[in-house]
């Protein structure tokens, strides 16, 4: 059921099995692993509404700085949204699972290893895929990569093709608002901000949340387990803000929370590439509706895993773009204007070796610098706001570098074509051609230990016994795929968890 | 693919007055036709000079390129299709010295571009042909 939090009364009590905070993917996915449960009681907390706007955006506003990120940067409104459905409400929907070499210590990355396996997800991968609507992820290349659309290299010791999925894409709110609306154990609360956790006497559970009426006034809610799902930037900042029996925040015993910050780093135009094959095309490499997945697709070049360890280098996807015959602007827009069959120049544009642009997604090194923080000031409903310092360390500026060298190599070696860099491994950044792509990880990050890690590989803050987090901030390390069915798999997991814990 | 030799200097970074110019590539430069043409390779077979000037700019660019000693390394790469090899034998031995070349490492870097230092050393050898 819906509802409206302006309606609970002041200094009222709620009391659930499971409290949810936040409804986006991870949120909405937990809340309906207990659909058909009538027994347990489920709270969501969404502290907007069902729709934009501008108001409750404006909670988002806070600092930034750091090696891209001007001075109040729009990237802190502009890559989440606050209201039900979350993020995915503008979610481009491509997705895709982690690599095995993701999950795994590297020595040459620090902090790296997550301690659970790709094995380990896999059962929660297959069960995330019908929630974000999409099938076929495991189509083997050679189905994908037709005559028609070939790879550009051939898969090799040294370099794979990596296919990136999209999903419709599935907004989460508008998608799976109906049934929560109809479920008669699943209270989903519009417009209930959480002020901050409360700490209980023991020290170790969390005994309620502060739910903020207005800038003075509040209610609790109440719940057995608490599962905090507010995005990679919130999860902290409501952390780091419940300080009343933590001066440090909950979670935070070993300053860890707010820190190693990442996003996938997407450089543009790191450099050009000719074919030296007519018959070889981009196309595979375009984003379009696969024949045989009917889900948009595009293709990527990766070094391959072996590489990666040989070469100590963070994951990085080399995507294709816009082919610029060498015809000239003028007869390259008539091109693209005139249907072919009547189009003159298609022939040119046929026969002419390809010659595009190409970008990099890549992983970024954890970096404790890189973190959230609190300012002194305080939004409407008297939390701190935060500020984000994003840092980027020469090494991502080196690996991507050399990973686009390697794969250049690759090209010569199996006579496909040439690569030109023109991406300076020792400059400074270029905000112009440097951005993230919204993804906000590694703030509350999982490791077995405390001193390593906010959260143990079930999600629980390490110093509290009922209080999980869910989302991409508990990813150690982010990998170069986009996060979202991950953190869905990674919640349906918590929720098995939780549905343990609650049989007990 | 006709590559001048203004094109040629702007591919190393050099611009024709001496100065450093923005690089502009222009894309049959680097049309790998241009490399393996098999009038090109028939007219390097038999005529391989030595360009000072253009060997000067990648020897600026690059100082570790053995320049002196191209002439020798390619009049030894093409012996064998002056003496009996046909233009399409020739032109897989020079492909496959390249792809060689990447797969050992030996590439060099001109402007950006990784090339094999087989191929740079064929472009700074093509004093007089119609692609300079």
């Amino acid at each position: 059921m819906f509802v409206r939090a302006r309606s609970i009364d002041a200094d009222s009590v709620q009391e659930h099995d499971v409290v949810i905070i936040g409804a986006g993917a991870a949120g909405i996915a937990i809340a309906r692993e207990f659909l058909n449960q009538p027994s347990i009681s489920v709270a969501m907390c969404e502290a907007g509404g069902l729709s934009f706007s501008d108001r409750s955006q404006e909670f988002y506003l806070g600092e930034t700085s750091g090696s891209i990120l001007e001075k109040n940067d729009a990237y802190l409104p502009s890559t989440r949204l606050r209201y039900f459905g979350g993020t995915t409400n503008h979610w481009h929907g491509w997705c895709g699972r982690l690599d095995p070499i993701d999950f795994e210590e590297r020595p040459w990355l620090p902090v790296s290893g997550w301690p659970i396996t790709l094995s380990d997800l896999e059962p929660y991968y297959q069960r995330a895929l019908p929630i974000v609507e999409i099938d076929g992820i495991d189509t083997p290349l050679h189905k994908l990569a037709t005559l028609d659309r070939p790879e550009l290299l051939s898969e090799s010791e040294s370099v794979e093709t990596k296919i990136f999925h999209r999903s419709p894409p599935t907004r989460f709110g508008q998608r799976y608002r109906a049934e929560l609306k109809q479920s008669s154990n699943i209270s989903v609360y519009l417009g209930a901000p959480i002020r901050s956790l409360e700490v209980d006497d023991s020290g170790k559970t969390i005994g309620h949340c502060l739910v903020a009426k207005g800038s003075d006034s509040s209610w609790k809610i109440r719940g057995k387990h608490y599962v905090l799902a507010t995005g990679g930037l919130e999860n902290p900042r409501m952390l780091l803000a419940s300080q009343k029996r933590a001066p440090q925040g909950i979670g935070n015993e070993h300053d860890l929370v707010g820190r190693f910050f990442m996003d996938h780093l997407q450089i543009l135009d790191i450099g050009q590439l000719i074919l030296d094959s007519a018959h070889l095309n981009n196309h595979l490499y375009e984003r379009f509706v696969h024949p045989i997945l009917h889900h948009f697709v595009v293709a990527t070049t990766c070094l391959s895993q072996a590489q990666q360890r040989q070469h100590h280098l963070q994951n990085c996807a080399l995507f294709y773009l816009q082919p610029e015959q060498p015809v000239g602007p003028i007869s390259t827009a008539l091109r693209r204007a005139l249907p072919k069959i009547d189009n003159p120049l298609s022939d040119i544009s046929d026969s002419s070796p390809f010659f595009g642009r190409l970008e990099c997604r890549t992983e970024q090194r954890p970096n404790r610098e890189s973190r959230v923080t609190l300012t002194n000031e305080l939004d409407d409903i008297g939390m701190p706001r935060l500020k984000l310092d994003w840092r980027l360390s020469k090494e991502d500026r080196e690996s991507a570098y050399r990973t686009l060298e390697l794969i250049a190599h690759e090209f010569g070696a199996q006579g496909e074509g040439r690569v030109r860099v023109v991406f300076d491994q020792n400059g400074p950044w270029d905000r112009r051609r440097t951005f993230g792509g919204a993804h906000h990880i590694g703030t509350t990050r999982m490791d077995t230990r405390p001193e390593h890690g906010v959260v143990n590989k079930d999600c629980r803050v390490h110093s509290m016994d009922n209080l999980f987090i869910a989302g991409s901030s508990v990813f150690p390390t982010s990998g170069v795929m986009n996060p979202t069915l991950t953190i869905v798999a990674l919640a349906l997991r918590l929720s098995d968890h939780l549905k343990g814990r609650l049989a007990q | 693919m006709k590559l001048s030799r203004r094109r040629t200097l702007f591919l190393l970074g050099i611009g024709v007055t001496g100065l450093s110019l923005p690089i502009v590539i222009d894309l049959p430069l680097l049309n790998q036709r241009a490399f393996f043409d098999k009038s090109t390779i028939q007219e390097l077979s038999s005529r391989l000079p030595y360009v000072p000037e253009v060997a000067d700019a990648m020897k600026k660019l690059h100082p570790e390129v053995p320049l002196e000693s191209f002439q020798s390394v390619l009049n030894s790469l093409y012996s064998q299709s002056r003496a009996s090899l046909t233009a399409e034998q020739t032109l897989e031995i020079v492909k496959e010295k390249i792809r060689s070349d990447f797969r050992s490492g030996n590439v060099i870097d001109v402007a950006g571009w990784k090339l094999s230092e087989t191929e740079v050393r064929i472009f700074c050898s093509q004093r007089d042909s119609e692609y300079l």
